[in-house]
């Protein structure tokens, strides 16, 4: 991991140094004795400390082996899953909690390859009315209900 | 056979879409559904239990519950925000407080009164000066005396910066050409802990929170910043007769707000309705245990006195250090 | 104490049957409400207040402590099966409960988690019902300085909860502390790292963050492997752990307890706190401290019984003093507003026939709890044998629903989707994300309270070692942190040795 932990080192040095010149604009908005860019601007300095610890190391050597490794084609399914999320946060404004959570699970199964058709459309059904029942009626915690009359 | 499952889901959408639109078909009286009730600040808070003490009972007056539903964050301008530009149905309402009235003098957010249509005024707090039981010092002369000779020494706790205790305190001290030395805490009972402990000397809070401390005769409080007494405080002298006339306090208030653009004839049922949960003897009650000062205005009196309230607070944020209006 | 008014109070309230039935409802409820990921025990009391209205002010809040000390207990569940805390007071528990769920000991880590429990919430109801007024007086003796002292002293766990790169675990802890400054800064009225959203005025909500962590970074890691990962097979002989397992793990459990008992009373620390610190002192004594983290009982043990025992303390300071020990118990001081009771020195004082009761439901919500809690240990462990290609968009779903629900925020949802990608990443290059929880837990405690003693101060930075509970605890911290150090290392090599001896006599 010896290329993966000096890059890291190299982004958190440059992020430390923004952070503590982006702090120091709130030094002078206080009468108190130690302002709100105290402690932004240790921690920005305890980062790049450690950052370069992390470079050095790396450089001796000691980074340690990574223990797994991305498969990258699961990282591809991984991605499409959150658009389906995405998707799925879009939808539910327009048909509704239930009733998007319905189409969001059923499209996820099929998506990550879930065998049975009754399966899939029995327990989607019933996830999505067991929490928007204890939404709804035990909790009464208002959920999105869609805009047209029939979507809930 | 695709196709035909197909049918069968369409089918049953259709049937549902017919039972739930033939349910909800136009009627004539609002409400005919339950009421949310925007509280912008945390379960347990005191504005939360105000909000839940509030529409208790108001299955009463409005016919359907009021459920209360927190929105919290932004020093409460995630929720008022929401409140202010919910669905104008009449189905929304908010409780709003006391930053609202600071949020654009201070920079925060672009909200004022100006977003709603106020429903009602429903309590307005006085900040209180109070010390601990056994301080040295016995009355406000006392204490600001000591405070005008050390300047910056003597300790103020309060419940945050900006915050409607802070500025009342802060306002009088300007005038009076005293310095303290501010300790903000995270609201008020890690000041009252803090007081009582001795950690700090003084420390600036709402006089009803200092209620069960006072009973106990634990601290003392030094004086009310208002200008009449209060009635659960009667040996407590407001600010003029401790010595530092301050005829416009600085006051903590709550009260109601719906998204502008609800229907007049909506707003004439809100209103009429929240005045009888405000009227209900339980919630009466409550409040006077709590030490609450119950103050009604209706809306044309609500919005004068937002108005003047903000007029009053840009002196005391600019002697702090904290008025940045928004541009 | 008055013992003839408590032992009657007790006897009213223990021998009245409808009495069970209430803290029942509460317990059960609380453990859904807790397993649910992103609702919390809080938010759990919260919602339920308005239905206490009806009832007798006594039965009202046996309900809701039921649904404190069950929402407590149920997070945990949560965490051990699916790796997402539902409560953050869980967050400590997975780190063995999950490891231990994967090796088809779902069973056996709730058992224990549940025997844990009772020893703690137990503990900590009698340190309540006989202490109170003693500890709540030491309460009053931490100002500023010893609660900076003190998170100090919490953070220092980040030692024990590193995993494999200290270095690692301190970045993720910096990281963290970052989050926690986004936001409206109390202390100086200026918003800092807003960027004029007023979503972010509030800061990162916690719960969205927690669900990002360690929820949606699990269901990013099932899906990308879901093609690969084995199924996890319940061993359904090994449900419930056996009583010999219990004893071994009693004194770890009674130490937890005490401790997290007087974590929970000290105000503003509450069962999350008292979760990590139980669990880094269980790994710092241990005999063995490299197996924790792959999976043993005392790793679920330890912060079980303390976090549960901080139920108890959390009310100390709430009943005695009117100040809330941490988030839920200022949810139940409202309550106990709304039913007209004030808690605070008069409550003590002139009200004790409402206290004593309080103090007989906490006992008895703990017997609820182990009765639930070990009959439906075998119910949650089958959870886990649901197939993971249902079982993973359920869980996204629920992540999806308890980061809205906090708030009923969409922003909450975005966020708490980037902080799971980022925490996905994380933990494929070795930066463990248990101390970023930790950090946002203690994070805004220990700044506040740092710049907080400096004003006292006069900005004179010696306040922190003039006083001597702050100085202790300081003291205290830099023990332990050199101590954990060492032990970890020592007995981390001690694991390489044996590993390359055991590679040697392979090769032989």
């Amino acid at each position: 991991m010896k290329k993966a932990d000096i890059g890291t080192g190299i982004g958190l040095i440059v992020f430390s140094v923004w952070l503590f010149w982006y702090a120091s604009s709130y030094s002078k908005a206080t009468i108190y004795y130690y302002g709100p860019n105290f402690f932004p601007q240790v921690l920005a300095i305890a980062m790049g400390i450690c950052a370069v610890i992390l470079i050095v190391k790396a450089l001796q050597g000691k980074s340690l082996e990574a223990s797994s490794r991305i498969d990258f084609k699961g990282f591809i399914r991984m991605l499409i899953a959150i658009g389906i999320c995405i998707g799925y946060l879009l939808l539910m404004q327009l048909i509704g909690f239930a009733m998007g959570t319905v189409v969001f699970l059923f499209t996820l199964m099929v998506f990550i390859g879930q065998k049975g058709l009754l399966k899939r459309i029995c327990s989607s059904v019933a996830v999505a009315l067991i929490v928007w029942a204890i939404f709804r009626y035990f909790l009464i915690i208002p959920l999105p209900t869609g805009i047209l009359p029939f979507t809930f | 056979m695709l196709a035909k499952r197909n049918l069968v889901l369409v089918a049953t959408i259709a049937a549902l879409a017919i039972v739930l639109t033939a349910g909800s078909a136009p009627a004539a009286s609002f409400p005919e559904k339950d009421i949310t009730l925007i509280c912008p600040w945390s379960a347990g808070g005191g504005t939360d239990t105000i909000s839940r003490a509030l529409v208790k009972n108001a299955k009463k007056y409005f016919g359907v519950n009021v459920n209360v539903v927190n929105k919290t964050g932004g020093m409460g301008a995630v929720g008022m925000g929401a409140a202010s530009t919910a669905r104008p149905d009449g189905y929304t309402v908010g409780m709003i407080t006391f930053q609202l009235s600071t949020f654009q003098s201070m920079g925060l957010a672009k909200l004022s009164y100006r977003d709603y249509n106020l429903i009602q005024l429903v309590n307005q707090s006085p900040a209180a000066i109070s010390v601990a039981a056994d301080s040295k010092w016995k009355t406000l002369k006392q204490l600001m005396d000591y405070a005008k000779q050390n300047p910056g020494i003597v300790t103020v706790g309060h419940s945050g910066a900006g915050g409607g205790w802070h500025l009342a305190i802060a306002s009088i001290a300007v005038k009076n050409d005293i310095k303290f030395n501010y300790v903000p805490f995270d609201g008020a009972a890690p000041t009252r802990t803090a007081l009582i402990g001795n950690h700090i000397d003084c420390a600036t809070t709402g006089i009803d929170e200092m209620l069960q401390l006072y009973q106990a005769g634990q601290v003392r409080i030094l004086a009310v910043n208002n200008t009449s007494r209060h009635a659960l405080f009667p040996d407590v002298p407001t600010m003029e007769e401790a010595g530092f006339p301050n005829p416009t306090p600085i006051l903590d208030w709550r009260g109601l707000g719906a998204p502008k653009g609800v229907p007049a004839d909506r707003m004439e049922v809100l209103v009429k309705g929240f005045k009888g949960c405000f009227d209900d003897p339980e919630f009466r009650a409550l409040a006077d245990k709590l030490g609450l000062p119950l103050v009604y205005e209706d809306p044309k009196g609500f919005e004068k006195f937002l108005q003047g309230m903000e007029e009053t607070l840009v002196p005391a944020l600019q002697s702090v250090d904290l008025y940045k209006p928004m541009k | 104490m008055d013992f003839a008014l408590l032992t009657k109070a007790f006897g009213t309230v223990m021998l009245t049957p409808i009495n069970f039935v209430f803290v029942f409802i509460g317990i059960t409820a609380g453990i859904i409400v807790g397993a649910l990921p992103g609702l919390t025990a809080t938010m759990g009391c919260a919602l339920l207040i308005p239905f206490t209205f009806g009832l007798p002010p006594i039965q009202g809040l046996l309900m809701l402590i039921g649904i404190f000390c069950g929402g407590i207990y149920g997070g945990s569940i949560s965490g051990i099966l699916i790796r997402t805390p539902g409560t953050p007071a869980a967050a400590a528990t997975l780190l063995d409960g999950y490891p231990l769920a994967q090796k088809g000991l779902a069973g056996k880590a709730i058992g224990i988690g549940t025997v844990a429990s009772f020893v703690g919430g137990t503990t900590g109801a009698l340190v309540m019902t006989f202490l109170s007024p003693q500890i709540a007086k030491i309460g009053l003796k931490f100002g500023p300085p010893e609660f900076c002292a003190l998170a100090i002293f919490g953070l220092g766990m980040i030692i024990t909860i590193s995993g494999r790169s200290l270095l690692k675990g301190i970045i993720s802890a910096l990281f963290g502390l970052m989050i926690t400054v986004i936001g409206f800064d109390p202390l100086s009225g200026v918003p800092r790292f807003t960027f004029g959203s007023e979503n972010l005025l509030g800061g990162v909500t916690f719960i969205p963050a927690l669900i990002g962590l360690f929820g949606y970074a699990q269901v990013f890691r099932n899906i990308e492997k879901i093609t690969t990962l084995p199924p996890v097979e319940t061993r359904v002989e090994k449900i419930l752990p056996k009583l010999s397992e219990i004893f071994s793990n009693l004194k770890t459990m009674l130490k937890s307890a005490v401790m997290g008992t007087f974590i929970g009373s000290i105000p503003g620390t509450g069962c999350d706190v008292a979760a990590f610190i139980t669990y880094g002192e269980a790994k710092r004594s241990s005999k063995h401290p490299e197996k924790f983290g792959t999976g043993i009982l005392e790793g679920v043990a330890a912060p079980e019984a303390g976090n549960n025992a901080a139920t108890g303390g959390a009310m100390i300071p709430m009943l005695t003093l009117g100040v809330p020990g941490d988030a839920v118990t200022a949810v139940l001081l409202g309550a106990l507003t709304i039913h007209g009771m004030q808690p605070g020195p008069m409550l003590f004082r002139d009200h004790l026939d409402v206290v004593y009761p309080i103090f007989a439901g906490m006992i008895m919500a703990q017997v609820v709890l182990l009765i639930v809690g070990l009959s439906g240990a075998r119910v949650f462990a089958k959870l886990i044998t649901v197939d993971r290609k249902i079982l993973t968009p359920v869980i996204f779903f629920l992540c999806v629903v308890g980061s809205y629900a906090m708030r009923f925020s969409f922003f909450d949802v975005g966020l708490s989707l980037i902080i799971g990608i980022i925490a996905y990443f994380m933990e494929y290059y070795d930066y463990p994300v248990s101390p970023i929880l930790l950090a946002l837990i203690l994070g805004p405690m220990a700044e506040q309270n740092l710049r907080r003693s400096l004003i006292i101060s006069h900005g004179d930075p010696t306040v922190f070692f003039t006083r001597p509970i702050s100085a202790a605890f300081i003291l205290l911290a830099i023990v332990v942190i050199v101590s954990s150090y060492y032990r970890i290392k020592k007995s981390m090599e001690r694991e390489q040795e044996n590993l390359f001896a055991a590679d040697q006599q392979d090769d032989q």
